[in-house]
């Protein structure tokens, strides 16, 4: 379902802005359409903004989201919503320890054919096969089904008996994982960790957050978003989101936060010595903490109106795009350190260009 | 895309150009506040100069014109450091990310000046760059140089405040002078520095130059007149603090080069008659030997060969008269030396006696008009003082008249006893009677009694006028050393201390503290004996002399003699072999001597604290010498010293030492 028919038509795709002035428009309709599905999402979830952008950003980047939080702070409702206002496919996929990767991925079933003589092998897609799909408890599965789930992530692929099926497009994958209940879970390897885009806490509502929620939770009437944005349109507004120029100064800073998380790189190039970097991470985040950096100020900067990205844009986008990059030693697994405050130690002690 | 482009709006450089003014601007204002805080940081350097060099000015330790200097120094280094910082190269992406951090443009400037410097990387859209330039230089009209570049106070403006306070405080507040600039306390530099002589330490020099110098001029002795001419010089200079220590040690050692290289004086010029007298004996056979003699300003072989002579004359007053012409060429030979011989008299020359009398005259009138002066004004030192003066000048003036009158007797003694010598040649000539061999014996008499003449002669005038300079030379070496010692212990003089030895190796400890018990201050320990002395050793003694003729230390007596190390100057002066080079190699008789009395002794130890062999002996009084008893007692004895040397016959020569003395002995202010 497009959006609606009052909106302005869009710039068609195919053809590309041809003037900056139609540039400058299509960097409006962005907006547009992102606060649209913003205000779509708000209507069910309150008082988590900032998560909601977060995956929004994650969405338009192209990337997948972790989203961690205790029971109930509505994580799960937060995707379904999502995939209600997108015109999108959606699974949702609870993890288990049971789970096997046939039961993501899908499996070939013996297929007996109408007339009852011939019977064949036929692939039968798993929940995967969706343009949303929720990963609920990613943590509970064990790591066979994670790693299939995780690959199928990256590659946007699935391969069953040498035969590759693609993923639709838009694929995009939200994960829950609770942080208490860890009895017989099996916490994502580090790696894995690492294909998420961004890595969103799910924090508890404030007390005027839980007011409208059991307003609207408890009520007669049920409240559900209706689809605001298309995927072709979604995909448009990725191409568009990585187009966004970025500043070699901005760019540089990116690089130094990212160095700022590795301890053998404190005091050397620049990079200055940050102690609860030094004293409590094993190894930074990747290269694709960088990626994810930069992709994110993008969205940011054309969220904003802006045609380049900021240093206010990475600083935003730091702490999502970092945090599960991190890996603690043992003196910072033993603190039960918190990654966001080394985050923000590292954001305090790089300097900003210009600053 | 790049034909849109260029039809659709201004290329990104042209429409940076608003962009680049603002941009200018605020690198202009930043410069200048840079040049602001280098000036300031240029001050504060200057000021630090200022203040040490006005402190050290105001102490002493610099001339005045180094405050000048650094005062010059203290303006340009403001320039300097306003130069340096304004000069530092200031990017213009810079001064962006300035403006955009302080206008909050989310790196909007900074971004569009590195877009339109570089090309688009492969992805980015060329259209969102010209946007973002677009959108960079819509912002110049909220763009406000001073926002972006405030003027700020200087953070270290207070302190150059402050320290230019105290530079103006160091320049008005006068250092009180040390009250006893004792030699001790004054640091090395100091004594490197200007020499400063109070002019009644030099007075006692000045006199004797004074009197060289006219004896120079009695004399025609170029030499000592110019040797003594530089010497007054010299003391003026110093008198007027235009010399350095070294300085003035430097000229002292050039003036003693030229004296010991001059020849000169009284002595060179009856010498000089000498040698014509026996010029002329030298052409008479018999008395040819006495004038080559003469001729080699030999006179003790003068004297021998006048001897000879005397005694051939007797002799030959038994012979024949055969030898009649020898007899009268030696006494023509004779009587031409006796003329030669014959002094010009200075004192016949009318002029030079005028001004002498005139001299003397005015001398007397001041005399009388500074003792009315005093007698209505008894409290007028200066007036004393130059009463004073102008009476040791009445008496030098007499003393020298003296002196002449007595060279000038001498002179026309030896002449008359050649003429004598002569006349009883001729005498003998025209009749050999017996009367002829008295005249003969009385001619030998006359023989003798002019070797007597030329022996006293060459006595009384050897070397006095030079070595009398020389002599000055070395008290003024003396008193110059004494002025610009800071301190014994080594190194204390330039290269010329010595050490003394019987236990010279005292530290600066004992000469500091006897020094200020001296002054009255007390001392925390038992002085031992105050020595100071000169030597070759190049370290400064502990042994205190007065200095003696041709140099030659003098030690005060009660005091321990030099020992094997203490070489004094003394070997400066001919014939003199120095004191205290060593001891005599057989003091202790030869050691391989056998037959000596032995006795066993047997010493036993004793526990505690045993006899020493030393002994400490206190030199002043815990609480300082009494000074004021010793000054009236001093003044006392100074007169009466005077009054003897104006009323008795003293040699010059002796009179400096009596002097000398005086001045060593004075009570210390």
């Amino acid at each position: 379902m497009p959006s609606s028919p009052s909106d302005p038509p869009l710039p068609s795709a195919s053809a590309g802005p041809r003037t900056a002035e139609e540039m400058a428009e299509q960097v409006a309709a962005f907006r547009r359409d992102v606060q649209r599905l913003q205000a779509e999402v708000a209507k069910v979830i309150v008082g988590h903004e900032s998560i909601v952008e977060g995956v929004i950003i994650a969405l338009l980047a192209g990337g997948h989201v972790l989203l961690e939080g205790v029971p109930g702070l509505g994580k799960t409702m937060l995707v379904r919503t999502l995939a209600e206002a997108v015109d999108l496919t959606f699974s949702r996929i609870q993890f288990t320890p049971d789970l096997m990767p046939a039961d993501i991925l899908g499996t070939n079933v013996l297929v007996e054919q109408s007339d009852g003589r011939a019977r064949s092998f036929e692939f039968q897609r798993g929940p995967i096969f969706a343009h949303i799909v929720l990963a609920d408890e990613i943590n509970r599965a064990t790591p066979k089904t994670q790693s299939a789930l995780l690959e199928t992530m990256q590659e946007g692929a699935v391969t069953v008996s040498k035969t590759t099926y693609r993923l639709p497009q838009p694929f995009f994958v939200l994960a829950t994982q609770n942080p208490l209940e860890m009895e017989g879970t099996y916490p994502l390897p580090e790696a894995q960790l690492d294909r998420f885009f961004f890595k969103l806490k799910v924090s508890f509502p404030s007390r005027e957050a839980l007011h409208t929620i059991l307003e609207r939770t408890t009520g007669a009437q049920e409240i559900h978003a209706s689809k605001v944005i298309t995927g072709p349109r979604l995909l448009e507004l990725r191409e568009l989101a990585r187009q966004v120029p970025v500043a070699r100064t901005v760019q540089d800073y990116a690089i130094r936060l990212l160095q700022g998380t590795h301890p053998e790189n404190l005091g050397r190039d620049g990079v200055p010595v940050i102690e609860p970097v030094r004293r409590f991470v094993r190894y930074g985040a990747s290269p694709r903490g960088a990626q994810a950096l930069l992709l994110g100020a993008k969205i940011r900067a054309l969220l904003d109106g802006r045609f380049a990205i900021s240093a206010a844009d990475v600083r935003t986008v730091a702490r999502p795009a970092l945090r599960h990059r991190i890996i603690l030693n043992f003196e910072g697994e033993a603190e039960a350190l918190d990654p966001d405050t080394l985050i923000d130690a590292v954001l305090q002690q790089t300097r900003e260009p210009g600053a | 895309m790049d034909s849109v482009r260029s039809t659709s709006g201004p290329a990104p450089a042209a429409s940076l150009a608003p962009l680049r003014q603002v941009l200018l601007r605020v690198r202009w204002r930043l410069r200048l506040q840079a040049a602001v805080v280098g000036a300031v940081e240029g001050g504060l350097a200057g000021a630090v100069v200022l203040l040490v060099v006005t402190l050290a000015c105001r102490l002493g330790w610099l001339p005045a014109p180094s405050l000048w200097r650094a005062a010059m120094v203290g303006g340009a280094l403001p320039l300097a450091g306003a130069l340096v910082r304004a000069a530092r190269r200031i990017s213009l992406l810079e001064v962006a990310g300035r403006v955009d951090h302080t206008h909050a443009l989310q790196d909007r400037v900074a971004s569009a000046l590195q877009f339109a410097a570089a090309p688009p990387l492969p992805g980015e859209s060329e259209l969102l760059r010209e946007l973002a330039l677009r959108d960079a230089v819509a912002q110049v009209p909220i763009i406000q140089p001073a926002r972006a570049a405030p003027w700020y106070f200087p953070p270290r403006l207070p302190l150059l405040g402050a320290l230019l306070a105290l530079v103006g405080l160091a320049a008005l507040v006068r250092v009180p002078s040390p009250p006893a600039p004792s030699p001790v306390s004054q640091p090395m530099s100091q004594r490197l520095q200007v020499l400063q002589v109070e002019p009644e330490l030099l007075a006692p020099e000045r006199e004797e130059v004074a009197r060289l110098l006219a004896e120079a001029e009695r004399t025609w002795d170029e030499t000592l007149r110019e040797v003594a001419l530089e010497m007054q010089r010299l003391l003026e200079q110093i008198e007027r603090g235009e010399l350095t220590r070294k300085e003035a040690f430097d000229r002292l050692a050039e003036l003693e080069q030229r004296l010991m290289e001059g020849r000169g004086g009284v002595l060179e010029a009856l010498r000089e008659r000498l040698r014509k007298a026996g010029a002329d004996l030298g052409r008479d056979r018999l008395a040819r030997e006495v004038g080559r003699a003469l001729e080699k300003d030999d006179l003790e072989k003068a004297r021998q060969e006048l001897e000879r002579l005397a005694r051939m004359a007797r002799e030959r007053a038994q012979l024949s008269p055969q030898k009649a012409q020898q007899r009268q060429q030696l006494a023509q030979a004779l009587r031409t030396a006796a003329e030669s011989v014959q002094p010009k008299d200075e004192w016949q020359d009318q002029t030079e006696a005028e001004r002498r009398l005139r001299q003397e005259q005015a001398l007397r009138e001041e005399e009388r008009r500074l003792k009315r002066h005093l007698e209505q004004h008894p409290n007028d030192e200066e007036a004393a003082r130059r009463l004073n003066r102008v009476q040791r000048e009445l008496d030098r003036l007499a003393r020298e008249r003296q002196e002449r009158a007595e060279a000038q007797r001498e002179l026309e003694r030896l002449r008359r006893d050649l003429d004598r010598a002569a006349e009883e040649l001729e005498r003998q000539l025209q009749q050999m009677t017996p009367e002829q061999r008295k005249a003969l014996q009385e001619l030998a008499r006359d023989m003798d009694r002019l070797q007597d003449e030329i022996r006293k002669l060459a006595q009384q005038h050897s070397g006095q006028g030079l070595s009398q300079a020389r002599l000055v030379l070395g008290s003024l070496k003396q008193v110059l050393r004494r002025v610009g010692r800071t301190g014994p212990g080594p190194g204390g003089g330039p290269g010329q201390g010595t050490q003394g030895s019987g236990g010279g190796q005292q530290g600066n400890n004992p000469m500091k503290d006897f020094l200020e018990r001296a002054s009255g201050k007390g001392g925390g320990q038992d002085a031992d004996v105050l020595v100071e002395g000169e030597g070759q050793g190049g370290q400064q003694g502990q042994q205190i002399m007065i200095l003696g003729e041709g140099n030659t230390p003098i030690l005060l007596p009660g005091l321990r003699p030099p020992g094997p190390m203490g070489q004094g100057s003394g070997r400066d002066r001919p014939g003199a072999d120095g004191i205290g080079r060593e001891h005599d190699p057989n003091l202790l008789g030869d050691p391989r001597r056998l037959d000596v009395r032995l006795r066993s002794t047997r010493v036993v130890g004793k526990e505690g604290a045993g006899p020493t062999r030393s002994e400490t002996i206190l030199g002043s009084a815990e609480r300082g010498f009494a000074s004021a008893p010793y000054r009236k007692v001093y003044q006392d004895y100074t007169a009466v010293a005077e009054e003897v040397m104006s009323r008795e016959r003293v040699p010059p020569g002796y009179r400096f030492y009596v002097k000398r003395y005086f001045q060593l002995i004075k009570p210390r202010e």
